[in-house]
């Protein structure tokens, strides 16, 4: 028998979730903003605005102050080859996601994807709301225009114009449905870290963006993500089983994962599931 | 289905329960207060004409306890049906243990009378007392006779069995202006017995001759001659204060049945014992906690240029994030098998 067993629901972790969206926005919500001149009243200009330009609107959480509470997490401008100016404004939030733990009974599974899910794997899906700004033709213009301007009104230097983020006044938006599918897997730590201590990591076994077309763009794009999440997001997503000490009551828990079971961690009746055995320790207090 | 389920094997509960509880030192006094009024005989006499029996009227001893002890471990922690669990074999270190005993002799006067007549035979002082026994008070004090036995060196061989039945319950506790769950063993039953004394080194009776050779030589002092104590002490029937003391305790060969009898039957050590213990676990530490607001995000502190979305422009200076935070509702701990089962909500 483990020492310690401990479950969590994935309707938890959902509702976690949400709740996230609502008090940290910011993690949600990535936009880079567009970018204008702004001129005194005699025409000399005086420095830069933005226009935080989003697809779907963000709420402030209740009770927070609007004046310093941020909505947006700032992101750099896409550049492009031809693209004048600093580069493309653009967002991309995350308006609602989800976690459905084996059996699925959250997320209905793109065929894609095999449905039903496979037995020890996870679901997630997302709606992912993304804008690209596009700047008019007048302005393209002017920004050509300008790098030949010298008029003291409107620049301090012909160089600020590449370094601002092309001024437009919406975005383009569109939606898209994430999904992907994964499983839990252990291995001992490695790098400078500790060979002793486990580490529970996640992997991704598919992904699949819903209704881009053609079949090739969307394919490149689900190429894309998957890198995305492998390169950048997966790698956060690592528990090292360390020592724990709980201060509350003085101790220290040094964990390792029960032997001996078929699966362990398991994904299971809907829940994420873990069984320890532990060393428990008086916690070591300084100059003990 | 609860959002979060913990499930504590009994071993793991116990070594737990071991590293909190243990270590406090827990004091406690107890004292028999002894009858009134109960009559001791020390001594019967009798010549060719008359028989006299000698009583000294005490009190029977009263007994005090001034005692520290700790608890040292749990042995075998066993979940029950219905929600409880057995503790068995609690051990404890003894720190202090110093049992007092005393007797309150109600004053008494002695002498006054003629110990040696001179013959009627002999001229002149024919018939007169040739050695008088002066008169004097004796067990004026109170108490007359103050024992204090310090146990020190018989620890190891004080033998407890202490065994405990307890309940689990949840407590709102407030610790350093923060709010926990607290998960608390409850007493419903102690059971303490001391059992034994086995003084293998023999260093009992050492101890309490020691202690009554003291208290006698101060008793002595009281006399106002070596020969009228001496007088005394035929006049009760014994060879030495000493004796007497001991026989009045009713101390015989066997010292270790004697402390038994003073510390369970006098003291009444078993419910003293009792008492603290259950008092200990009552008031003790947590074994469990968990925080009623869990923060999932801690505050945090961001320059404003990495993020956007304000009502007006960027702050110009460094932005606080608050914590986020969420209640956690309806503990709730049962016993299950072998296992203690805590479960959670979370509150979003």
């Amino acid at each position: 028998m483990a020492d310690i067993y401990g479950a969590i629901t994935d309707s938890a972790i959902n509702r976690a979730i949400k709740f996230l969206m609502i008090w940290r926005p910011a993690l949600f919500n990535f936009v880079a903003p567009s970018q204008y001149p702004v001129f005194d009243a005699n025409g000399y200009f005086t420095g830069i605005e933005e226009r935080w330009l989003v697809c779907g609107p963000v709420k402030w959480p209740p009770g927070v102050d609007h004046n310093t509470f941020p909505r947006y997490t700032r992101q750099d401008p896409l550049k492009m080859p031809g693209v004048v100016g600093g580069g493309v404004p653009f967002c991309a939030q995350i308006r609602d996601a989800a976690i459905d733990f084996h059996p699925s009974n959250t997320i209905a599974l793109p065929p894609e994807l095999n449905p039903p899910l496979e037995a020890q794997r996870f679901a997630v899906w997302a709606d992912v709301s993304a804008g690209l700004g596009c700047p008019p033709d007048a302005l393209i213009d002017a920004l050509l225009d300008a790098h030949f301007y010298t008029h003291a009104k409107f620049v301090t230097s012909p160089d600020l114009i590449n370094k601002m983020t092309l001024d437009v006044k919406s975005l383009i938006c569109f939606s898209l449905h994430l999904f992907a599918t994964g499983h839990l897997y252990t291995r001992a730590q490695s790098g400078s870290g500790n060979p002793s201590v486990t580490e529970i990591r996640v992997a991704l076994n598919d992904v699949e963006v819903s209704d881009i077309r053609p079949d090739g763009l969307e394919e490149a794009a689900e190429c894309y993500l998957r890198m995305y999440i492998r390169a950048y997001v997966l790698p956060k997503l690592v528990l090292a089983l360390e020592p724990i000490i709980v201060k509350a009551l003085g101790v220290t828990f040094t964990p390792t994962l029960t032997s001996g079971l078929p699966n362990n961690p398991a994904i299971e009746q809907n829940e994420l599931r873990v069984w320890l055995d532990v060393d428990v320790t008086k916690t070591k207090t300084s100059g003990s | 289905m609860s959002d979060l389920t913990l499930k504590v094997s009994e071993q793991t509960f116990g070594e737990v329960f071991n590293l909190v509880y243990p270590g406090k030192s827990l004091k406690f006094k107890g004292e028999s207060p002894g009858a009134k009024d109960a009559a001791i005989k020390t001594s019967e006499t009798s010549t060719e004409t008359s028989k006299s029996k000698t009583y000294l009227n005490v009190t029977v001893p009263w007994f005090a306890i001034d005692a520290e002890l700790h608890l040292v471990a749990a042995n075998g922690i066993e979940f029950n049906d219905g929600n409880t669990f057995t503790i068995n074999e609690i051990d404890i270190a003894w720190d202090k243990l110093i049992l007092k005993v005393g007797l309150d002799i109600p004053t008494m006067k002695f002498g006054g009378f003629c110990l040696f007549k001179v013959p009627k035979s002999v001229p002149v002082f024919g018939g007169k007392c040739a050695l008088e026994v002066p008169p004097i008070n004796l067990f004026t004090k109170t108490p007359d006779i103050e024992i204090p036995l310090d146990l020190n060196p018989i620890f190891k061989f004080i033998i407890t069995e202490i065994s405990a039945i307890c309940s689990i319950e949840i407590r709102a506790e407030n610790e350093k202006g923060k709010d926990y769950w607290a998960v608390h063993p409850d007493p419903i039953a102690v059971d303490a017995d001391l059992v034994d004394i086995h003084d293998t080194l023999g260093q009992a009776p050492a101890i309490l001759y020691a202690a009554v050779g003291t208290i006698v030589l101060n008793f002595q002092a009281a006399f106002p001659a070596t020969w009228v104590m001496d007088v005394f002490l035929g006049f009760v029937g014994l060879p030495t204060m000493t004796s007497l003391v001991l026989d009045v305790l009713d101390i015989h060969d066997d010292i270790e049945e004697w402390l038994m009898k003073a510390l369970e039957q006098s003291i009444g050590i078993d419910n003293l014992l009792m008492e603290v213990i259950f008092d200990a676990i009552l008031d003790g530490d947590a074994v469990f906690k968990t925080p009623k607001l869990f923060e999932i995000l801690e505050e945090k502190k961001v320059k404003p240029d990495e993020l956007g979305g304000f009502a007006v422009a960027a702050p110009a200076v460094d932005v606080t994030l608050p914590a986020v935070s969420f209640p956690v509702i309806k503990p709730e701990v049962v016993f299950d098998d072998d296992e203690m089962v805590l479960t959670f909500d979370f509150e979003f």
